[in-house]
């Protein structure tokens, strides 16, 4: 028989392991402020740095409840290293786009996670709430041109031509309204009043009319996104009929092209 | 897709995806026009993994002084292709960074 050849073991120096000690065993709220004083204790070079960014971004193999420890870190760091926190931002994002792409399921868990953080980090003030929006709109459009709102698509003619759509997200796939459901679950519950309350309304729809165009959901989505919405919005009337949330969706588009014109036709005058 | 998702108003910092993961920032910059740098104040690459299980792709993020200048630099990039190390063609695609912060001044961590 051939020999089995054994899995190389990592190497890594002192300093590394105490960082995983540290992030992934340490840490829970009574240690939050000891971990990150540690943290900024830590010689602050190119390889170090490279480290704690991987190893931040590596929520997997911390416990998914200690996800919003993590990002309160960040925030922590923000003020010493902040370019730190725009390339965990960066980064995880890409991680949430690139797994979009791909469709594994094997890596479900981590885009999960990956959500959640992302949500935790609009709850200690890293990222504001168009970023959350993005991503919101990125779960509901991705790989599906005709389904982006008008204010996007005319943005992102402009800059770059796009790529072509690959389509990893099948009529029967409902695991981006998990996404959604994850990812509203940790911070929808600040967009309560303002701007943010409206746009979140106007998601609603979207995200509406992108449920409705599922051809079948099963009994644990179904009850995740009426869980979420009797936190979010408990008075919404959900709409039943794919052919209604398309109506409201472009009733919608209209009112918002008209208000536009109304302010370009108001500022002309002045 | 791609631009499509940022929300950002002003678009200035753009991302290069879909890079070859053994690329090193040495080798990008060969590839890039000669005057690109001077139109940029803040830029990182991020080296992407070459595992055979979960391989990645580099990341490049460029922040340019003008939307113009990002725009003129991602019609001219965007679709660069590289060749990999198995010969298959690799295309980079350019697009605006949903994330448009980048750092402004450095304080000394005195701790």
């Amino acid at each position: 028989p051939e020999k089995q050849t054994r899995e190389k073991e990592k190497q890594q120096t002192p300093l590394q392991q105490y960082i995983c000690k540290l992030l992934y065993q340490d840490l829970n709220k009574n240690t939050v402020k000891i971990v990150l004083k540690q943290l900024r204790k830590v010689k602050w070079e190119e390889d170090n740095e490279q480290f704690i960014l991987k190893s931040l971004l590596k929520l997997h193999k911390g416990k998914f409840n200690n996800i919003h420890l993590v990002a309160s870190l960040i925030s922590g760091l923000s003020p010493y290293h902040e370019l730190l926190c725009i390339k965990v931002v960066d980064l995880l994002f890409e991680s949430v786009r690139n797994q979009l792409e791909i469709n594994d399921f094997k890596l479900q868990q981590k885009q999960i996670s990956n959500l959640k953080f992302l949500g935790e980090l609009y709850n200690y003030c890293v990222i504001e709430s168009h970023l959350i929006f993005s991503c919101l709109y990125m779960l509901i459009t991705y790989g599906q041109p005709n389904m982006i709102p008008p204010e996007l698509a005319s943005q992102g003619g402009q800059l770059i031509p796009e790529p072509q759509a690959n389509s990893t997200d099948q009529s029967t796939d409902s695991f981006r309204i998990r996404l959604v459901c994850t990812l509203l679950d940790t911070c929808g519950q600040y967009f309560d009043r303002g701007t943010s309350k409206r746009k979140l309304d106007r998601f609603l729809l979207y995200f509406q009319r992108y449920i409705l165009s599922k051809s079948h959901l099963s009994t644990d989505v179904e009850f995740a996104i009426s869980d979420l919405l009797e936190v979010l919005r408990p008075h919404l009337k959900r709409i039943t009929t794919y052919q209604a949330a398309c109506e409201a969706v472009m009733k919608m588009e209209e009112e918002e092209g008209e208000a536009e014109r109304q302010q370009e036709k108001n500022q002309v005058q002045n | 897709v791609s631009a499509a998702i940022s929300l950002a108003k002003k678009r200035t910092k753009i991302v290069i995806r879909n890079l070859p993961s053994n690329l090193t920032s040495e080798l990008f910059m060969a590839t890039i026009p000669e005057d690109t740098m001077n139109h940029v104040d803040f830029w990182y690459f991020h080296p992407g993994k070459t595992s055979e299980k979960y391989p990645s792709d580099s990341l490049v993020y460029l922040h340019f002084i003008s939307e113009e200048k990002a725009k003129e630099f991602g019609n001219l990039y965007n679709g660069h292709a590289f060749i990999t190390s198995k010969g298959k063609e690799q295309r980079a695609c350019v697009d605006v960074a949903p994330y448009q912060k980048v750092p402004k001044k450095k304080k000394v961590d005195t701790k």
